[in-house]
């Protein structure tokens, strides 16, 4: 094997966490074994977004400190280093890491190939001619009170109510479970009823949902203190509803597309205590509170972590509807 | 969870079950047996396909993708959530393909790709010899089932190395790992995954 032609290190003035805008002091520690010719060496940072994932990796940004230098060998060469990072926060959630690396590199140039043939047929070597070392750092809020920029929303039906969701479920596996056991033959017209039923349900609730509820809209407004305002209309002006409840979740929600099978993964992060109204009128108005070291809404590849505003709302007739929908938020300097 | 990581001087940088970067990924992987195989029949003319099959997280795509670095002149295709083109496919410049989840091409194009002058190291659920007969090409099957405490023990270090830097001998509870065995089954997945989300008990 060849031999290590350096040594290279990254090192921070401090552990961290920093703060979103704070500056960074750094330096690159760099001893070659032998004389070498510096190509270029810098620092570059990325985003890495980690966990039950496919691995997902941003670069954000690159810079080259020294170009095009000799290097003699088992001196100690420091370079300094400074930069501010504003960008997203790091994050530790039950499924995801978001990341911020610093990843310090040495380029040189190309000395004489090993004439190996195992050198040549490795390929998870480290490269000889390109050194490269990393720090993770943390990154957290300065000073931040939430934003909500979605300002206007339309709420659509998300979910079935449970006795519904659980009717259309047995009908549709009646009609699995007898057709793997053979009996189709015997159910069938029973079935195909059975299934149709579930069908009509289905419609039914859209149908119902639509009619009772109408078109709601909200509307967001921001008040001091760290409280915002939700103020909901119904086309149809609530005629039909008994009793509304509202409260806003915040979600992370991972697809992992790793290996063969893709599934989605969902954390409620966190729930607002529900506001009640019974037998209410046109206007619907919330007072909620921001949550405490929450992230804002944050979207990459598979993953997202999103803010969602639900109602749910019993008819007069007793039967609930749940709509809902997703509302975004960004965190900013006090 | 009991704590699985007996060391207790290893500073991770990040949770070590998650999500591997590719370069990453053969520095993790515990080969399987005929790994070895594989790879000569991969460079054996005589056979067109070379199927890695076994039920999810059995590690198929791993080590489709660590087959696929120790061959960089070939083309890697993640088929189904990631819209890939079936034309950009077929007509890939590159003779050796590696196609993860073969499954999301239909019939009419996984024969049309089976009988082009590509070769093809694929991932399925179950063996798909009838299809590579009816397209004439001969091919070769590798089996992912079974597990291993020493291997899973195996992967779990490495993955702690990765995370960490860590260079010293890692010590794992073996009670925590056959456990860990008996819940899950052969299904590494499921067993990462699980301890991705109880790592701060590991």
């Amino acid at each position: 094997m060849l031999k290590q032609v350096s040594r290279l290190r990254v090192v921070f003035e401090k552990k961290g966490p920093f703060k979103l805008g704070e500056l960074v002091k750094g330096k690159i520690i760099l001893i070659p074994e032998k004389d070498v010719n510096l190509k270029s060496l810098g620092y570059k940072i990325n985003l890495e977004i980690r966990g039950l994932i496919e691995f997902e990796d941003y670069h954000l940004s690159k810079k080259n400190i020294v170009e095009d230098q000799t290097l003699y060998k088992d001196k100690e060469y420091i370079y300094h280093f400074e930069f501010i990072y504003n960008k997203y926060e790091t994050y530790k959630g039950l499924n995801i890491e978001i990341l911020v690396k610093v990843v310090a590199f040495a380029n040189f140039l190309p000395l004489i190939p090993s004439e190996s043939f195992l050198d040549k047929i490795n390929v998870f070597k480290s490269d000889i001619n390109n050194w490269e070392d990393k720090k993770y750092l943390n990154f957290i809020s300065n000073a931040y009170q939430y934003k909500i920029i979605t300002k206007e929303l339309e709420l659509k039906p998300h979910s079935f109510s449970r006795p519904y969701f659980y009717s259309v479920w047995i009908f549709m596996m009646l009609g699995f479970v007898t057709s793997f056991l053979g009996l189709w033959d015997t159910y069938k017209y029973y079935l195909l009823i059975a299934f149709a039923l579930g069908l009509i349900l289905i419609l039914s609730y859209y149908l119902l949902t639509k009619s009772i509820a109408g078109k709601i809209n909200i509307q967001f407004e921001e008040i001091q203190d760290g409280k915002f305002k939700v103020k909901a209309t119904s086309s149809n002006k609530w005629k039909q509803v008994s009793m509304i409840s509202m409260n806003y979740r915040i979600i992370e929600e991972v697809t992992d597309n790793r290996g063969t099978t893709p599934y989605k993964v969902k954390l409620f992060k966190f729930n607002s205590k529900p506001q009640i109204f019974k037998r209410p009128n046109n206007l619907v108005e919330s007072l909620f509170s921001f949550p405490i070291d929450e992230p804002q809404t944050i979207k990459f590849q598979d993953v997202r972590i999103y803010w969602f505003l639900e109602m749910e709302f019993t008819s007069i007739f007793g039967i609930k509807f749940t709509h809902g929908n997703e509302f975004i938020t960004k965190k900013v300097k006090r | 969870m009991k704590n699985l990581i007996q060391n207790e001087s290893i500073n991770f940088q990040y949770n070590p079950f998650g999500g591997l970067a590719l370069n990453e990924i053969p520095k993790a992987l515990v080969p399987i047996d005929h790994f070895n195989q594989i790879q000569a029949n991969i460079e054996n003319e005589k056979i067109k396909i070379i199927e890695l099959k076994g039920k999810k997280g059995r590690g198929k795509s791993c080590h489709l993708k660590a087959l696929q670095l120790t061959n960089p002149e070939s083309a890697f295709f993640q088929l189904g959530q990631k819209q890939t083109n079936f034309e950009e496919i077929i007509n890939s410049s590159k003779q050796l393909l590696f196609l993860d989840s073969i499954h999301y091409l239909n019939f009419i194009q996984r024969q049309k790709l089976f009988k082009s002058d590509h070769k093809i190291i694929l991932t399925a659920h179950f063996s798909r010899h009838i299809e590579y007969k009816l397209a004439g090409a001969k091919s070769s099957s590798f089996n992912f089932s079974g597990i291993s405490q020493d291997k899973l023990a195996g992967i779990i270090k490495n993955r702690i190395k990765i995370a960490s830097g860590f260079e010293g001998p890692i010590n794992l509870d073996q009670n925590v790992l056959k456990n860990l065995i008996t819940k899950h089954g052969d299904d590494y997945r499921s067993i990462i995954n699980h301890l991705y989300q109880n790592f701060d008990q590991c």
